[in-house]
Parts: C-alpha cells; structure tokens; sequence
C-alpha cells in the first residue's frame, strides 16, 4: 500500500530542462505520496496539501541541480520531513494540536470494507493521536521507519542522523507508542495488545 | 547484559546486527520478562504494519496538482499601464505625488523669479563696500526684465538670452 512511485527518466529529463508539461506529469505520479508522507506527519488535510504544494514548488526550482546517485523519492522524503518538522515547531502545529481534523485521510472508498479494514483504520487513527506525543525527531523516525517502511540507512540519509541516532530514537518512539496505545485500547477498543 | 540494557535492544529488534540478534535470542531463553516484552513488541510492531497499510488519500487530487502546477507558473513581468489596471491604492497616489510636483514646480518658479534674478547677482563681490556700477546697473536691468516676464518659465526658456539658462 505504501507505494513509493518512480518517474522514467525520460520524463525527470525533460522535467529537469524546465518542461512544465513533463513536472506535471511527474506531480501526478509522486503527489500521493508526498501527501501521505506529509498527512502522516501532521495529521491534518489542509496543512498537508500546503506542505506538499510548497514542496513541489521548491522541487522544480532546485530541479537543475538534482543529483541522480539520490533518488528522488529520497530527496523527496527529505524535503517533505524537513518542511514538517518546520511545521511542527510552528505556533500553528500547537495551535492545531487540540483541534479535531474535520476530515481526516484515512480513506477505504475503494476498497472492499470488511470488518478489518475498518480496525486497521481506527488503529491507524489511534497511532496517528498517540504519535502526536512524540518529539519531532521521534516522529520522524517513526513514520519514516515503521509506517513508510524505509531502510535504517535511507533513514539516516532523509533525516541526516546517524544509525545509531536512528535507533535511539525509534526505542523511544516504540516505547512510549506501546504504553500510550495499550492505554488507548484499555479504554477504547476491544483490541488488546 | 542486564534486563534494562535488554530492552532498548528489544524494541529496536528489526534493526539489530545478527550478532545482536542472539544475545538477545540467548537472553529470552532464560528471561520470562524479557520474553514477554519481546512478544507483546512483535505484535505492536505487526498491527502498526498493518495499519501502515491504510489508504491516505487527497480530498481533491486534480485541485492539488492545479494549485501546484499554477504556483510555478512564471508571473508575466507587470506592464507600465498595468500599474494603472489592478491597483487601487496607486492611481490615488499617482495623482497625489503628480499635484504635489506641479506645486512645487510653480513655487520654484516664484521664487526664482523674485530672489535669484541672474547670475551676474552672484558675481557681485559682496565683501566691498564700494559697489561695481556697471555690474549693479546691469542686475537691476536683468531683475526688471525677468519680473516682467510672464509666469511661465518656458516662454524665457526659449529664448537665448534666459537668464535661466544661465541659473
Ligand atoms: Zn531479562
């Protein structure tokens, strides 16, 4: 489910020379990701579609200077948590912390709804509440890790930490997930961990 | 190794080298605890993969990449008459700054005309007290001939012999 798209390079070529047609097309394929990545970080559909626009538009004014050994989705992932953690030190982030998302993103139209995909949301939904705790760099980690499911080492590229900074803050974020989601199911949900 | 320093260890489990995997294989083996916690971190770790597999979607994905693709477009470079198109605040202010200048303008004139009336003026040694009569004579000539010229500075700037030319 966590796709992670790639882009011919015939189309990153011409994207690259200033082909607005050809950034489009790139924009189509990569923005679904970039709004779940950001959704996942802050949790609210507005604030995500303004990082990802930003994003994009700092995308195709650095585009010359893109570095094929990097791959895109790395460069990316690297400026979509940069700009979230921007945002989540922001007065805004805290202003929004208490504010119930009217409509979130965790969608299943689609998909057949059967019993489990409606848990796997709620859970997700819980996660999401529970990680909203967690330092900025915990989160990242976090997300990038556990829910985006990217190699420690891409990790480390994306975020410019070391393994072992990695690793310190992914015990920390497993940690205290475990102890705020047992609380979670305790009082809200017939799952038990 | 202590059960402590065993924790960190089980929670970063998926990242451990496989040297560290057995001491921590060798560890649960005698640690009812430790195994305990190594269980229940495996199954939170299985359910958050599992609702990792959610769908996030984008309420209007065609919105987004118009947004997008409307913000780098480039913005035409804004035209001399396109000031006066859009802008409410700056044909008021035009209108304002051009009055104040027209002022200014026809003050500078009045005023020439009744303190500075030549160069010659200028040249009159002020130090002596015994004045050039000619020189004198010949300010006061000027003077007259500049105050009996008509307000508009452009009728004496065509001349040749403007003192204004000269100022
Ligand atoms: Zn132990």
């Amino acid at each position: 489910m966590n796709r992670v798209p790639r882009t011919t390079p015939e189309v990153l070529r011409e994207a690259m020379a200033g082909n607005s047609k050809a950034f489009q097309m790139l924009v189509e394929e990569h923005q679904a990701f970039a709004y779940r990545v950001a959704y996942r970080f802050v949790g609210h559909a507005n604030e995500a579609e303004d990082i990802v626009q930003e994003v994009f538009v700092k995308l195709w004014q650095h585009l010359n200077r893109y570095n094929h050994e990097v791959k895109l989705t790395t460069w990316l992932y690297r400026m979509l948590a940069n700009r979230c953690l921007d945002f989540l030190k922001s007065a805004r982030a805290r202003q929004l912390k208490n504010q119930e998302d009217i409509e979130d993103s965790y969608s299943v139209s689609g998909s057949i709804t059967t019993d489990e995909t409606l848990l796997n949301q709620e859970l997700m939904k819980a996660i999401q509440e529970t990680a909203a705790s967690l330092t900025p760099k915990q989160r990242a980690v976090f997300i990038l890790r556990d829910l985006e499911d990217l190699p420690v080492a891409e990790v480390c590229e994306v975020l410019s930490m070391t393994a072992g900074n990695v690793k310190s803050n992914l015990y920390y974020a497993r940690k205290e997930l475990s102890e705020k989601l047992k609380v979670y199911y305790q009082t809200n949900n017939p799952i038990s961990l | 190794m202590t059960c402590r320093k065993m924790e960190v260890l089980i929670y970063q489990y998926t990242e451990l080298s496989p040297s560290e995997r057995s001491l921590v294989e060798g560890h649960i083996q005698t640690c009812l605890s430790c195994k305990n916690l190594m269980e229940q971190v495996n199954q939170q770790q299985n359910l958050i993969r599992q609702a990792a597999t959610v769908p996030v979607e984008i309420r209007n994905a065609a919105q987004l990449t118009h947004k997008i693709m409307s913000a780098i477009q480039p913005k035409p470079k804004p035209s001399w008459w396109g000031l006066f198109e859009n802008h409410d605040i700056f044909v008021p202010r035009l209108a304002v700054s051009v009055a104040a200048s027209l002022l200014i303008i026809f003050f500078a004139v009045e005023f020439f005309q009744e303190n500075i009336p030549s160069t010659e003026y200028s040249k009159i040694d002020r130090g002596t007290s015994t004045l050039n009569t000619t020189q004198f004579l010949n300010t006061q000539w000027k003077r007259k001939e500049m105050t009996s010229m008509s307000v508009s500075i452009y009728n004496c700037l065509k001349r040749d012999d403007c003192a204004f030319k000269k100022i």
